[in-house]
Formats: structure tokens, C-alpha cells, sequence
């Protein structure tokens, strides 16, 4: 949570979204994923970061998953959140 | 990491021939896990033939295995341990072929960036059957001539303790100065056996690394409380330099402290009486780096290259302490390498040597095995 807004972290989004398909892994899954591609921090994750971010997250997915409908799924939930919200987290 | 770059321009099929032509198997995937290129050697290595390998999930055709045949969790694969730290991951491991007999080999899988995008990956595989072999006669020949010594020396070792506590008549002083003599030197003998024994199962690939999320800190803290007598016994003074709120690892806590424990005992026993040693934790871009600084005899240069080689001893340090086996840090760096990692260090003669010991960020891959790590 966002301490100036009350509104989520654009990372708590992410996980939000990743909870749905990885379960209680999407927090440590994503928290890796940004580590090691953006070198940053999960409250550092900027609207920005998300394109890179998809895309190793995409990867690592569809060798994770056998079900390719709910990889797209996934993505395409993600690319949602990358699209929407105007300038919000950047 | 494999880049692309516009700067050359190869007709398609000479790089078809080029990879075909190659001794080790590769293996390309698209960005759905899809192959989209395999060549001959991979065909073999795999028993698949091209038209079912191509458009065929990777997973379905890359099948690494336990030992024991039990398959790998998909997060343990090098293909994702490769996309989710976005480099290059090397692992040996057993794969099962189309037919599930298994096959030995070293994977090395790097993500395909395009235009600065992954777009997927490209996999190297060596087959190392004839290597398992080998190490396994000489293994099998290690193991057995160690089982054979420790024998006779728990004997010693018991007769020596009973003597020693007097179970068979009193002893006068001299007598009693060759008994610890002889305890001390069996126990030696015992520690050189583990490290042969170590030595033997980790060069052929066979100790297990068990995965659990370590808390490194924790781990150093721990281990310099058990090092507390020795450090005190030379007045050595001991800093700690340790990051706080280090996140855990993946990794193996029996290796990775025997790899501390290793640069630590060194650092003690090559240090004079009243140096210093500094042990420092910390983060970097893509490892935790653990380091152990000391105030001793240091490496000469002459001898640094040679440093991690099997049995050698720097000459400086021969005058000072003749029971050393040069077999510690041999281990420690291949024990390091075993969990993804690495061992270095910088030293001045006379000045001091700081050993690193690096692990990366992502965690060390699990392997089964018959073996774990005698200590």
C-alpha cells in the first residue's frame, strides 16, 4: 500500500493479478523477476519497467505452464494493467 | 545472454549447416516454449527425429531427472532459473530421452534477447557418458580404499581414547603426551578422509544439494560463535561487516558452511597471533557475496595462480604449518561452483588475503544424490 495514497503499489498490483494463476508463489516469484531483470526493488516497480517485466515474465511462464490459454490469460491480464490508469505509477 | 545484432548477415542455411556441424546439441525455443530449431547432434542425444521435435514444447523434449529418475520441478529447470535471473545457466544433470533412458549431460541455457527482448532461448547440451564412467571407476576406487583405511583407524582411534582415559592403568606424563599424539593424528586422518571422500563425489557430480531457503546471516553468526575458542585462543580480533535484512537464499546451508567454514579456519590459522579477520555479507547486483579479510602471511604472487589447484601448498605457509593437506580450498571453490556461485580472492604477501565466496541471487539448483557431504 501506497502510505502516501492508500491506494496499491503498482508491485501489489502485479501480484494481485499473479496470485490468481501462481498462488501464494506470485509474491516471490515477481519479487525475483524484478530483482533480477530491473535490479530494483518491488516498491520501486514503475509503470515504465512493466513492458520488460511482461516479457521475461511471459518466458518464464509458458515453460512453467503447460496451458497456454491460461498463459495468454496471464499476459494479457498484465499488458491490461500496463495499459490502463493513464499516468498512474509512473 | 545470446544478443542479436544487425551488424552481420548470414545466409540462413550456412547457419543451419554451421550449427548442424556442430559437435554438441542445440536446441532453440520461440517465445511460447515451442522448439523452433534443433540440430543433429540434439536429435541423437534426445532419440527424437526433426519433425517431431520441431513445434514440440521444449519441456516435452528437455525432461531433466533426478538420479532416482524422479523428474525436476519446473522452477528448478535451468530454462527457467535462465529466465528468471536473464543470464546464462550451466547444470549437469540426467535428461530422459524420447525412449525415458536417461542420458548424462551439461546444459547450458541462455536467454535470446532481440532488440533488447527475450524472445526466447538457446540450449547447449554435452553428453558426458563417458566422463560419469570414468569418474565413477575412480570414485568406486576412492571410496573403497577410504572405507578401508577408516577401519583400522576407529580401532586406533578407540584403543587410544581408552588408554588415554585410563581404562587400562595409569600413565606417566610421556606416555601420556604419545597417546594425544595419536588421537590427534587419527582425527587428521579422519578429516583428510571426508575431504578425499568429498573431493571424489563432487568432482563426479555426486553429492546432493538440497535446497532450502538459507538466511545467510544467520548461517556467518552461527559459525563464528563455533569459531569463538580459536579466535580467542590466538587473540585474533574479529569484525563482522554484515548487511542487514539480507533476504534468504535457495540454496544448500551444509555446503555453503563448509565453504565459510573453510575461508574462516584459514584465515585463523594463517593469521599471526593478535591480527585481525573481517568477515563481511553483503548484496550485489546479481549475488550475495560472503568475504573473510585477515591481517596473515598472505599468498606469495609467484603461488596465486595455483592457489585452488589440488594439493597445493604456497611455500610461505609450509614453514608455518607443515599438517595442512592443500586440499581445502580446492573443495571450497568446487563446492561454490556446484551452487552456482564461485570462490576468489586478493592477497598481498606479508599484508594479508581476503577470500570471496559469491552466491547467486537466484538460489543453486537441487540435485539428488546418493552422497551428502561428510563433515
Amino acid at each position: 500500500m501506497n502510505p502516501g495514497t492508500g491506494e496499491a503499489t503498482l508491485y501489489e498490483e502485479v501480484v494481485d493479478i499473479t496470485h490468481e494463476y501462481l498462488g501464494p508463489a506470485a509474491d516471490r516469484f515477481i519479487t525475483r523477476q524484478i530483482r533480477s531483470h530491473l535490479h530494483k526493488n518491488p516498491e520501486e516497480l514503475k509503470k515504465r519497467d512493466l513492458k520488460n517485466l511482461i516479457d521475461w515474465i511471459g518466458l518464464a511462464m509458458s515453460i512453467l505452464s503447460e496451458d497456454e490459454e491460461l498463459v495468454h490469460k496471464y499476459i494479457a491480464s498484465l499488458n491490461g494493467l500496463a495499459a490502463k490508469n493513464g499516468r498512474r505509477h509512473e | 545472454m545470446v544478443e542479436d545484432t544487425n551488424k552481420y548477415t548470414y545466409d540462413e542455411s550456412y547457419i543451419e549447416t554451421l550449427f548442424a556441424s556442430v559437435g554438441v546439441g542445440l536446441i532453440a525455443t520461440d517465445s511460447s516454449g515451442d522448439i523452433n530449431f534443433i540440430n543433429d547432434a540434439a536429435l541423437d542425444m534426445f532419440g527424437w527425429s526433426r519433425n517431431a521435435a520441431i513445434r514440440e514444447r521444449y519441456t516435452n523434449v528437455i525432461r531433466p531427472v533426478h538420479e532416482d529418475g524422479t523428474p525436476f520441478d519446473s522452477v528448478d529447470r535451468p530454462i527457467v532459473q535462465a529466465y528468471m535471473a536473464g543470464q546464462s545457466i550451466t547444470a549437469r544433470m540426467m535428461f530422459k530421452r524420447k525412449d525415458d533412458s536417461l542420458l548424462p549431460a551439461v546444459e547450458t541455457v541462455s536467454p535470446i534477447m532481440v532488440h533488447g527482448r527475450p524472445t526466447g532461448a538457446i540450449a547447449a547440451f554435452r553428453d558426458i557418458s563417458q566422463e560419469i564412467e570414468a569418474d565413477r571407476m575412480k570414485s568406486d576406487f576412492i571410496s573403497l580404499a577410504s572405507h578401508q583405511l577408516r577401519t583400522p583407524l576407529s580401532s586406533i582411534n578407540i584403543y587410544a581414547q581408552l588408554l588415554d582415559e585410563g581404562r587400562a592403568g595409569g600413565m606417566n606424563a610421556q606416555q601420556k603426551l604419545f597417546i594425544r599424539t595419536i588421537l590427534s593424528s587419527t582425527k587428521r586422518m579422519n578429516e583428510l578422509i571426508n575431504t578425499l571422500l568429498n573431493i571424489t563425489r563432487i568432482e563426479a557430480g555426486n553429492i546432493t544439494i538440497d535446497i532450502h531457503e538459507v538466511r545467510l546471516d544467520k548461517l556467518v553468526r552461527d559459525v563464528l560463535s563455533e569459531s569463538k575458542p580459536s579466535i580467542a585462543e590466538k587473540n585474533l580480533k574479529l569484525r563482522r561487516n554484515i548487511e542487514p535484512r539480507l533476504q534468504p537464499i535457495s540454496t544448500d546451508d551444509l555446503l555453503v558452511r563448509e565453504v565459510f567454514v573453510n575461508l574462516l579456519t584459514n584465515a585463523i590459522k594463517y593469521t599471526p597471533d593478535g591480527g585481525d579477520i573481517i568477515v563481511g555479507l553483503k548484496t550485489t547486483k546479481y549475488s550475495y557475496m560472503l568475504s573473510v579479510s585477515d591481517t596473515g602471511y598472505g599468498i606469495p604472487r609467484t603461488a596465486q595462480k595455483r592457489i585452488f589447484t589440488k594439493f597445493f601448498r604456497a611455500s610461505n605457509i609450509l614453514t608455518q604449518d607443515a599438517s595442512g593437506t592443500g586440499l581445502g580450498l580446492y573443495l571450497a571453490k568446487m563446492i561454490a561452483e556446484n551452487l552456482g556461485g564461485d570462490v576468489w580472492f586478493e592477497s598481498i604477501q606479508n599484508k594479508g588475503s581476503t577470500f570471496y565466496f559469491s552466491l547467486p541471487k537466484h538460489g543453486s539448483i537441487a540435485r539428488n544424490s546418493n552422497f551428502r557431504l561428510e563433515v
